[in-house]
This record gives C-alpha cells, structure tokens and sequence, in this order.
C-alpha cells in the first residue's frame, strides 16, 4: 500500500489555508498585578490594541467585565479561592487569609521572610521546614508557589476563553535581578497550575521587546523598571532584531509597596502627636490594611495632584508633593545608584544610552520620572502604558517561541545578574561565571586534590558578589566521590557551570586525569541555607573594605600554611 | 553555524591575528547567535517529539555557551593576547617568575603600593583617576609592542609581553575596585 502524502499543518504553501496558529501568551506575574496577553494573527489591530501610537498586533486580554490587570491577591476561604478584584475586597475584612505580593515570599525561607517583613499578616504552617515555608489560610497550608499557581490559573482560564482552547505555549516573565530559587520557583508555579512554560523571560528585556520592535530604532536602551515590589534596570543593545543584554542590576527588595510604606510610616508618626494622649498601641492586621489602602490611594493622587488628604482615625492630615517627595527621597536614590552601577557595568556614562523606557506603575510617580530624566539628560519614553509593556513584550516572544509564522523575527540575548562561583581554600570564592556574563554560558575550571589519597572532593556552589563563601547565597553543596588514589594535586577534577536561557544554573564535576570518569549533575534546590540577593549586593558595596582585608588575611595564612608544607 | 573545533578566529570569519575589528565580530557573533540559541529550538513539538526539543535545546545551550565564551575572548585583548599564543603552542599560564625583568616587577610593586595608601574617602578619587588613565596608556602601548612581537614570530618576547599585559590588567582591575569602594553605590 502506498504511503499517503499528508501535509504538515503550515507545510504547505497556502494550498490548505493559513496555518492555525499556536495558542501562546505572554504572562506578567506581578507582585501587584499581573497580566496575559497575546499576539493577535496577521498585522491588523487588535480588538482592544495597548495604547500606542503605531498599530500593534498585541492585545491584553481582558477579563469579562473588560478590566486588564488582574490583581495579584487571593483570597482562601472554606469552600472557595478568590482572585483579583473579588479577592481584594476581602482584603480589609480577612487579611490573614488574603495573600497580597506573595512574589516576595517566592524562593525564601520561614526565617528570612519574617526577618525582611515583620509586620506580614499571615499566619504561617510551624509544622513546614523553615525553607519550605507555607501561609496557613482558611483552605489549609498553602506555599508561596501555590498561590502564585492560582494566580496563573485565573490567568490561564481567562486566555484559554480568549483563544478557544488550551494554551501550547506561555512566557512568563521575571525580574532580572532574580535569583536562582525565585526563578526556579516561578517555573515550578508555572507546573503546578499545568502551564506548557517556553521560557522564562527578564521583565526589563520583555519590556524592550515591545517598545524596540515598535519603533524599529537600533542603539542602546535603558529599562528603568519599578514594579509593586521589586526594581530592575537593563541596559540593552538592540540592533537589526537582535537585543542584547549589556549589564542588568536592581533590587528585589524595593517597589511601589515601599513607598505606599513611607507614607504608612509618616502617617503613624503624624498621627499621636495631634491627639491628646492615646498610647502607641499594636495596630491590627485590619487597621494596617485600611492604612495601606489609603497611603496608596494618596502616593496615586499625588501623581494627579500637587497636595492630598487622608483621614485617618478622624484626622485629617494633609501631604503635598514636595512633602512626599522628601520622605520618598532615599528610596529615589537607591534606584539612581542602581543605575549608575549598570552604566559602571557596561563602561558607558549616561549619555550614550539612546532611549530610557520606564516600566511598571510606580513609575508614574512624578518624582521618579524627575530624578531619572535627570539622570540621562532626557525625557522618558512613556507612549506605553507602563503596566503593560512587559505583558505585550511576553507575548511577542511567546509568538515568536511556539514557531507561529510573524513579521518579526528577533533574537533576545540575555545576561546573568549575579556572580555565580565555587568555594575554594579558605572558604574564600572563584568566582566562575561572573554577573552581566551572556547566558547561555558554559565554564569550566580545573581544581586538584590537595591530599594525598584524597578520594572524594566536596563542591560548594555560591551566588553574589562577596569575596567569603559565608556571606554569598548557598546554592547547593555535592561531594564527589570515587576519585582514584593519588598524590595530592595530581589529580584533575573539572568543575563545569552551565546557565541556561532562563537563568539557570546546572553544574557537573568530572574526574579526568587517570581516564576514571566520575559526574555529578546538581540542579541547585531553593532555600538551601537562603539569603537575600538584595541584601548581599548592598552587603558586598558595604562590606567590601572589609572583604578585602579578610581575604589578604586567609591569602597570607594560606601562604603561611604552603611555606609549612614546602619546609617540612 | 560554526565548528566547535575551528579556531575562534575562523568562528567570527576574522583572520587570526592581535588587531581584531570589534564591530565586525559583534556582527558575526549576533548572526551566530541567531542560528544556535536555544530559543530557535524552544517550539514545543515543532520537530515533532517533545523529547527531541529537549535534546535539541541542550545541544544548543552547550553551543551558545561556546559562543559566547569565544566572543569574550575576542573581545577582551588579554584573553585574545593568551588565546593567540594557545594557538602558537605556547602555555600562556606556565612561566618562570624569574624570566621577568626586576624593574617590570618592581615598578608594579610600586603601583600596587600607592594604590594601598591612598585614602579610604573619595578624595583619593582623581588619584585613581590619575593611575587608571596611566595603566590603560601603557596596557595599550604593550600591546602594540605585543602585536608586533607576535607578528614577526618573537614568541618568547611576546609571551613575556603577555605577563606585562596580564599585570596591568590585574592593576586596573584593582583600581576599578578602589574606586568602586569610595563611589556611594
């Protein structure tokens, strides 16, 4: 019987009609909101294109009562999960079973997140292993993760209703300056609510995307991203499709929510002092969610208004924009030092950037967009709307991943944010691949044994910028074993750091010199022995004098130690 | 596409040698890019099995790796100035501290030695200013004089050129971190 020829959906040329396109979004899991989008067929506009001045075949999908973002909170109770607005409703009534910006939770320990946010009000599961930490609501224990699944199922629901089936393909966006556990969380997040993940994607580069494919410029862009809580600046290189990644910082610790915290603080602080004799009493979970509800609603004003009023416990108290601005000022700063440091990384001043596209709501603060203008000596570019660039960015490179035929075709290179190395003698760190190395990246380093019949070697894989293995973020710890007996220093053992397009990290040590093959493959787990990232960049500009003196201590020990050996 | 086994040089279609035109090789490096990235094999099912996407990928960020381990080399003129003589047959890593001459070696103790006393505020910003514009002034004149020894097959002097380029690389690298310490970031 003779094969029948049957045409490959979208093999053919025209004979069967368009191929059908791949169902793919773009996804912007926020800390405040979040987004889906997705790249319409042909060229024409959308049904409800992002505001922009040239047609772009993006639409954010809407949910049925037409509002876009879809509010990162969800609510647990007995018998049903609320999300998004309905969940936010139930904010000021139940906020311990209410998770808002359960981003922050993502890739931390029980510990550290008590350390970082104290004033957090959930309770949370004592029976979880501190680096598997889970929030106690009225639907059981439930980890970070899963919350940000149910994010991305609401999500996922209401673009599988937009596209007439089940997605085939999802970028999801996340912030440069995270580390490994946060985006191998995410990934896992992505698993558990079944979404098929094409790649994990840099907020800041996605933004690109959307503004550079736009308007079709070439030169070198800076995105200065500051979303509800955490804050990312890239510089990139965008030439003929092709966006290169230069140098990338931020803070994952910073964000719209600091700010709304300013004036929480102010507010408290304002407050006693115009009563007569209350006592500083503990707020209540309720009273702080009214007052967060309202220090937001009046930093928003502000950027309309140049004063504001808020009512709080039957005063009134009045904030103008100059007022704000210098309680907001060491935020602002922080933000500008971040900047300056990119620019450092990629040995350029600020005038040679081209453009600067600000991302994320919190940059419609006025005296943000001041301070960055001042910084590069010109105006923003702001004709996106700043809450869904980086969605429209996801989505185009959804488009581009799931092989659906477009007019664009464009290539994002990457880079990674932090330092990833090895800890060597003296606990001291070699560092293998350094930050802003373009990813994929594959290195190798050869290490010996230092005894002699020494028969297994321990590897200890860190993340950060600080020179002692203690003071950067344990990845995870392997020994290998079944090296052959020899003299010390004979043997070779090649360790070999591979980071993927998503920036992750796998790494395999191997045996070599006697021909004996030994291999571990380690993929680094989350929450081992956890530390901020945020907190380790600004430990190492703080602590680098410091660093430096103990190292040329462990140097010279270790040479004194060497002297030994040699003499004995 | 590119042979993993070919040179770097052949790699980026340059012709081997110190003196590297940078625009060019960042052109052919984003066109390499292009063919090997991982994302031009993220499609699911694209080749039909899922599992062959999988392999395909794998492949494909060992190969973007290489790449872009030999873009960097190119790029930065020490690693290239090593990786020229790697390709002379000559081990850029193994010397004799003895070979160097003693002014070379006394002139970088000096340096390093200045670096360490000046003050810990930004005051000792121009200093280092000062130093840095004078070891980037040198770095460039040796590896001009790097260049020609390797041109006209000097690979002893080139080699010893290569650990006065070395020097003043760490040199550099150590006033960049002096001043990174006094910036306020």
């Amino acid at each position: 019987m003779a094969l029948l020829q049957i045409s490959e959906p979208g093999g053919g040329k025209g004979e069967s009609g368009p191929p059908r396109r791949r169902r793919a979004v773009g996804i912007d899991l926020g800390t405040t909101n979040s987004l889906v989008a997705t790249r319409r067929p042909g060229d024409g506009p959308a049904q409800n294109p992002v505001q922009n001045p040239v047609q772009n075949p993006v639409e954010v999908l809407a949910d049925e009562v037409g509002r876009l973002l879809l509010p990162s909170v969800v609510h647990y109770s007995g018998d049903e999960v609320l999300l998004g607005h309905a969940a936010v409703d139930k904010l000021p009534s139940h906020p311990a079973d209410t998770v808002r910006s359960v981003k922050r939770l993502l890739g931390r320990s029980l510990p550290e997140i008590r350390a970082r946010y104290p004033r957090l009000p959930y309770r949370f599961d004592e029976s979880c292993p501190p680096q598997a930490p889970a929030l106690l609501t009225a639907a059981g224990a439930k980890p970070p993760i899963e919350v940000s699944a149910d994010i991305l199922r609401g999500l996922a629901a209401r673009a599988e209703a937009a596209l007439g089936g089940p997605l085939e393909g999802a970028v999801i966006t996340v912030p440069a300056y995270f580390n490994d556990a946060q985006r191998q969380q995410t990934k896992d997040a992505a698993a558990r609510a079944g979404l098929p993940l094409l790649r994990l994607l840099n907020e800041p580069t996605a933004a690109a995307v959307a503004y550079g494919l736009d308007s079709g410029d070439e030169g070198r862009i800076i995105v200065f991203d500051l979303g509800g809580g955490t804050f990312d600046v890239s510089l990139l290189r965008l030439s003929r499709g092709v966006f290169e990644v230069l140098a990338t910082g931020g803070d994952t610790e910073l964000g719209g929510d600091d700010f709304d915290e300013a004036v929480m603080d102010w507010v408290r602080g304002k407050a006693p002092s115009t009563m007569e004799a209350p006592a500083v009493k503990e707020e209540t979970p309720i009273e702080q969610a009214r007052l967060r509800v309202l220090a937001n609603a009046a930093r928003h004003e502000l950027s309309e208004k140049t004063e504001t009023t808020i009512q709080w416990q039957g005063r009134r108290l009045k904030l103008s924009r100059r007022e704000f601005a210098a309680l907001t000022e060491p935020l602002v700063s922080r933000t500008l030092r971040v900047c300056r440091r990119v620019l450092r990384d990629a040995d350029l001043q600020p005038e040679a950037v081209d453009e600067v596209i600000l991302v994320g709501g919190a940059t419609r603060m006025p005296v943000l967009r001041e301070a960055v203008a001042g910084l590069f000596g010109r105006p923003p570019l702001s004709s996106m709307d700043p809450d869904l660039v980086v969605a429209v960015g996801a989505a185009l490179q959804a488009d581009v991943l799931a092989g659906n035929p477009s007019g664009d075709d464009f290539l994002l290179l990457d880079v990674t944010p932090l330092s990833l190395g090895v800890e060597t003698m003296g606990e001291l760190v070699e560092r293998i691949i350094p930050r802003n190395t373009p990813i994929p990246a594959v290195r190798a380093q050869d290490f010996t044994t230092f005894k002699d019949g020494q028969r297994a070697m321990s590897i200890h894989v860190v993340q950060g910028e600080r020179e002692l293995a203690a003071d950067c973020r344990s990845l995870a710890r392997f020994e290998l074993r079944g090296i052959p007996a020899m003299a010390a220093g004979v043997a070779k053992i090649r360790v070999t750091y591979q980071v993927d397009a998503d920036g992750l990290l796998s790494v395999t040590a191997e045996e070599s010199s006697s021909g004996c093959r030994a291999e571990v493959q380690v993929k680094p787990s989350y929450g081992l022995s956890p530390e901020a990232m945020a907190e380790m960049l600004q430990d190492s500009r703080l602590h680098a004098e410091d660093d430096r003196r103990q190292r040329i201590l462990k140097e010279t020990e270790l040479a004194k130690r060497r002297l030994l050996s040699d003499l004995k | 596409m590119f042979n993993p086994d070919d040179s770097y040089f052949k790699w980026f279609g340059l012709s081997p040698g110190f003196e590297v035109d940078t625009e060019a090789l960042g052109e052919s490096y984003r066109r390499l890019q292009a063919d090997v990235h991982p994302d031009r094999f993220a499609a699911a099912g694209k080749s039909g099995k899922a599992g062959k996407t999988e392999e395909k990928q794998q492949q494909a960020v060992r190969l973007t790796g290489l790449l872009n381990q030999g873009y960097a080399t190119l790029m930065s003129p020490v690693k290239r100035a090593a990786y020229l003589l790697k390709l002379q047959g000559e081990d850029p890593e193994k010397f004799d501290q003895a070979e160097l001459p003693l002014d070379l070696l006394e002139e970088q103790m000096e340096l390093r030695e200045r670096l360490e006393d000046l003050p810990v505020g930004d005051v000792a910003l121009d200093d280092l200013k000062d130093m840095k514009d004078q070891a980037q002034e040198k770095m460039e004149q040796k590896q001009t004089e790097f260049a020609g020894a390797l041109d006209r097959g000097e690979l002893s002097e080139a080699r010893l050129l290569f650990h006065e380029l070395q020097f003043l690389d760490k040199l550099l690298k150590e006033i960049v971190a002096a001043e990174e310490r006094r910036f306020d970031y």
